[in-house]
C-alpha cells in the first residue's frame, strides 16, 4: 500500500488480483443483482486508489479494505432502501458443489436479524477479527462477541429446523 | 466461541485448552460450531466477472456513476444559496460620485478661506476661496470598517492652482504629501522654457489630513478650481461583509461535505469544482472590499498646478483683476527697460567710453587749436 501511496501501478494491480474475489464474494453474498456487485467491488478499489495518501496503515490492509467495501455498501443502501432490509434474496447464481445445500445455508443465514447476520458474515466469509468488526461496524467488541454468540444460536437453530429431529443435537458441559 | 474463532490471549486460549481435555461436552461445542463454520462454507458464490477490472488514475478514469442523492442534494442546495445571494446583493456601486461638485469656473481671487468638511453627499458651491457647505454635518469619519456604526466615506478632490513661483512648485507638493503621511500616486511635469509647465498629480491623503493638505496647497498660488466630493459606501461594505460570510459559511459546508460523506468519484468531482468556484467568489470579494478600503482610508486629490503668465485664464476677468494684471505689466515692462538699458550700458558702455575718450581727446586738442587760430585770426 506504501507503494501505491507513491503511485505504483504495479503495487495497486497486485493488490487488486489479491483481493478481488474477496471483495466481489462480500458483495456478491450481499446484493441481489450481479451488475450491482461488480459495480460495487469496482467503486471499492476505486476509493482504495483515491485514499492511498490518506492511508495510514495502522490496521491490516484487509480490514481497511473491507471497511472500504462495507461503507460503500452502505452508501449503496442508501440509495436503494428497499434492498437494504433484503439483501440475501431469490439468488440463482448460487454455486458450490452442492447448491441445494448453499441455497439452504443462505436461506438460513436470511433469517438472522441484521446486525447478527452481518456480523456473522464478516467473522466467518470476511474472516475478519472481532476488533477489525467492531471498528468496522462502529460497536463496542463485547457486543460483537454477543452478536457472533447470538446469530450462531439462531443460525444453528434455522438450519436444523430444515433437518431430521433425529440428526440434531444438544450439549451440555458438566 | 474465541477459541473457536482464534480469538483471545494465549493464556486465555491454553485455559480452555486444558479444560477441553477433560471436558467431552465442550468438546462436542467446539466441535459444533467448527462444522456450523464449515457449514456456512457451503455457500459459495460465482467467481467475479472478467470485466471488474483494476480502475485507471484519476486522469484517465471515464465513470458513468449515478449521483448519490445526499451530495447532489447538497450541491444543489449551495448553489441555490449562491445564486440566491447573487442576485439579492447586485453591485450597488455609482459611477460618478453622489455628491455634486461645481467648477468654480476661473473666477480667480487671491484670498481663499479655510474650507469646513463636508458631509457625504453635499456639495461645494461658491466662488473660489469662498467654499460653504450646504448643510452642517457632523465631520465625517472615514474608517476602514464598513457598518453601521460609523458611515465609510471615500473622500476625492480636485484642486487647480495657478502658482507664482513654478520652481519650487514640485518640492513643496512632495513635502506637502509627505509631511501628511500621505503617497503620491501619480505626479508629472510637462512644459520647458518655451511653453507654460504645468504639474499634474494624483495625491493619495488619509482622510483626516485632507483638509490640512489643502490649506497648505492652495497657498502655493492663484486657486482657480476647489471642489471635493465625499461617496458614502458603507452599504456596500456592509454587503460586500455579507456576502464574504456567505461564501465563506458555504465553502465550509461544501469541505464538510467532501471528508464526511461517502460516494462516488463524480460527486466527489463535483463538489470539488464548486468548492473552487466558491474560493475564487470569495477572493473576488476580498479584493474587492480591500480596494474599497483601500480607498475610504486615503482620499485622493487630483492636482494641477499650472505656471503663473503664461497661463491664459479662461472666460472674462475682473476690473481689479485687469487693473493688477495692467500694473504687474506696467511693472514688468519697467523693470525689462531698466533691465535693457543697463544691459545696453553693460554691453556697450566700455566701447562708448572708449570713443569718448577718444573723440574727447580729439576734441580738445583740435579743438584748442582751432580756438587758437580763431582768437590770433580776429587780434589781427
Amino acid at each position: 500500500m506504501a507503494d501505491v501511496r507513491k503511485g505504483s501501478r504495479m503495487a495497486f494491480e497486485a493488490l487488486f488480483a489479491r483481493y478481488r474475489e474477496p471483495v466481489w464474494r462480500f458483495f456478491r453474498r450481499r446484493t441481489t443483482d450481479p451488475g450491482r456487485a461488480e459495480e460495487l467491488a469496482q467503486d471499492t478499489f476505486v476509493a482504495v486508489l483515491d485514499g492511498a495518501r490518506r492511508y495510514e496503515g495502522r490496521g491490516s490492509f484487509r480490514s481497511y479494505l473491507f471497511g472500504a467495501a462495507y461503507n460503500v455498501l452502505l452508501a449503496d443502501r442508501r440509495r436503494a432502501a428497499q434492498r437494504a432490509t433484503l439483501p440475501l434474496d431469490r439468488d440463482p447464481a448460487v454455486e458450490g458443489a452442492d447448491p441445494d445445500a448453499a441455497i439452504w445455508v443462505r436461506d438460513a443465514i436470511a433469517t438472522l436479524d441484521e446486525g447478527d447476520r452481518e456480523v456473522l458474515m464478516l467473522r466467518e466469509y470476511e474472516q475478519l477479527s472481532y476488533q477489525e468488526i467492531a471498528d468496522l461496524r462502529r460497536i463496542p467488541v463485547n457486543t460483537v462477541r454477543s452478536q457472533l454468540f447470538r446469530a450462531r444460536l439462531a443460525l444453528k437453530a434455522a438450519l436444523e429446523s430444515r433437518t431430521p429431529e433425529t440428526t440434531r443435537t444438544k450439549h451440555a458441559c458438566r | 466461541m474465541e477459541y473457536v474463532d482464534g480469538e483471545g490471549t494465549a493464556s486465555s486460549r491454553a485455559a480452555i485448552e486444558a479444560h477441553l481435555a477433560t471436558c467431552a461436552a465442550c468438546q462436542a461445542l467446539v466441535a459444533d460450531q467448527q462444522r456450523l463454520a464449515g457449514t456456512m462454507h457451503a455457500w459459495s458464490v460465482a467467481s467475479s466477472p472478467a470485466s471488474l477490472q483494476p480502475p485507471q488514475p484519476r486522469a484517465t478514469r471515464v465513470w458513468s456513476w449515478r449521483p448519490t442523492r445526499t451530495l447532489a442534494a447538497g450541491v444543489a442546495a449551495a448553489a441555490v444559496v449562491l445564486v440566491a445571494i447573487a442576485v439579492q446583493q447586485r453591485p450597488r456601486f455609482a459611477a460618478e460620485s453622489k455628491a455634486e461638485t461645481i467648477a468654480l469656473g476661473g473666477r480667480a481671487t487671491f484670498a481663499s478661506t479655510p474650507q469646513r468638511a463636508l458631509a457625504p453627499g453635499s456639495r461645494a458651491t461658491g466662488a473660489v476661496g469662498d467654499i460653504s457647505q450646504d448643510r452642517a454635518g457632523a465631520a465625517e469619519s472615514v474608517v476602514p470598517q464598513a457598518g453601521p456604526r460609523t458611515p465609510s466615506v471615500i473622500r476625492t478632490a480636485t484642486l487647480q492652482i495657478v502658482a507664482k513661483d513654478f520652481s519650487t512648485v514640485r518640492e513643496s507638493v512632495e513635502t506637502i504629501v509627505t509631511s501628511a503621511a500621505g503617497f503620491l500616486d501619480r505626479l508629472t511635469v510637462t512644459g520647458d522654457g518655451t511653453r507654460a509647465r504645468v504639474l499634474r498629480g494624483s495625491l493619495r491623503i488619509p482622510g483626516d489630513q485632507l483638509n490640512a493638505v489643502l490649506a497648505k496647497l492652495r497657498p502655493l498660488g492663484q486657486v482657480l478650481e476647489d471642489t471635493q466630493a465625499a461617496q458614502d459606501v458603507t452599504d456596500q461594505l456592509v454587503d460586500l461583509d455579507a456576502r464574504l460570510a456567505s461564501a465563506r459559511a458555504t465553502e465550509r459546508r461544501l469541505i464538510d461535505l467532501l471528508q464526511n460523506r461517502t460516494g462516488r468519484l463524480s460527486d466527489v468531482l463535483e463538489v470539488e469544482r464548486e468548492v473552487t468556484r466558491v474560493r475564487l467568489d470569495i477572493e473576488r470579494l476580498d479584493a474587492e472590499k480591500a480596494n474599497m478600503t483601500r480607498r475610504v482610508a486615503y482620499a485622493t486629490v487630483d492636482l494641477t498646478i499650472s505656471e503663473e503668465r503664461k497661463e491664459t485664464i479662461a472666460g472674462p476677468l475682473s476690473l481689479t483683476t485687469r487693473l493688477k494684471v495692467a500694473a504687474l505689466d506696467g511693472v514688468e515692462a519697467a523693470l525689462d527697460t531698466v533691465a535693457a538699458i543697463t544691459l545696453f550700458v553693460l554691453r556697450a558702455g566700455p566701447s562708448l567710453l572708449l570713443w569718448g575718450a577718444v573723440l574727447g581727446s580729439a576734441w580738445m586738442v583740435f579743438g584748442r587749436r582751432f580756438r587758437d587760430s580763431r582768437k590770433s585770426t580776429a587780434s589781427e
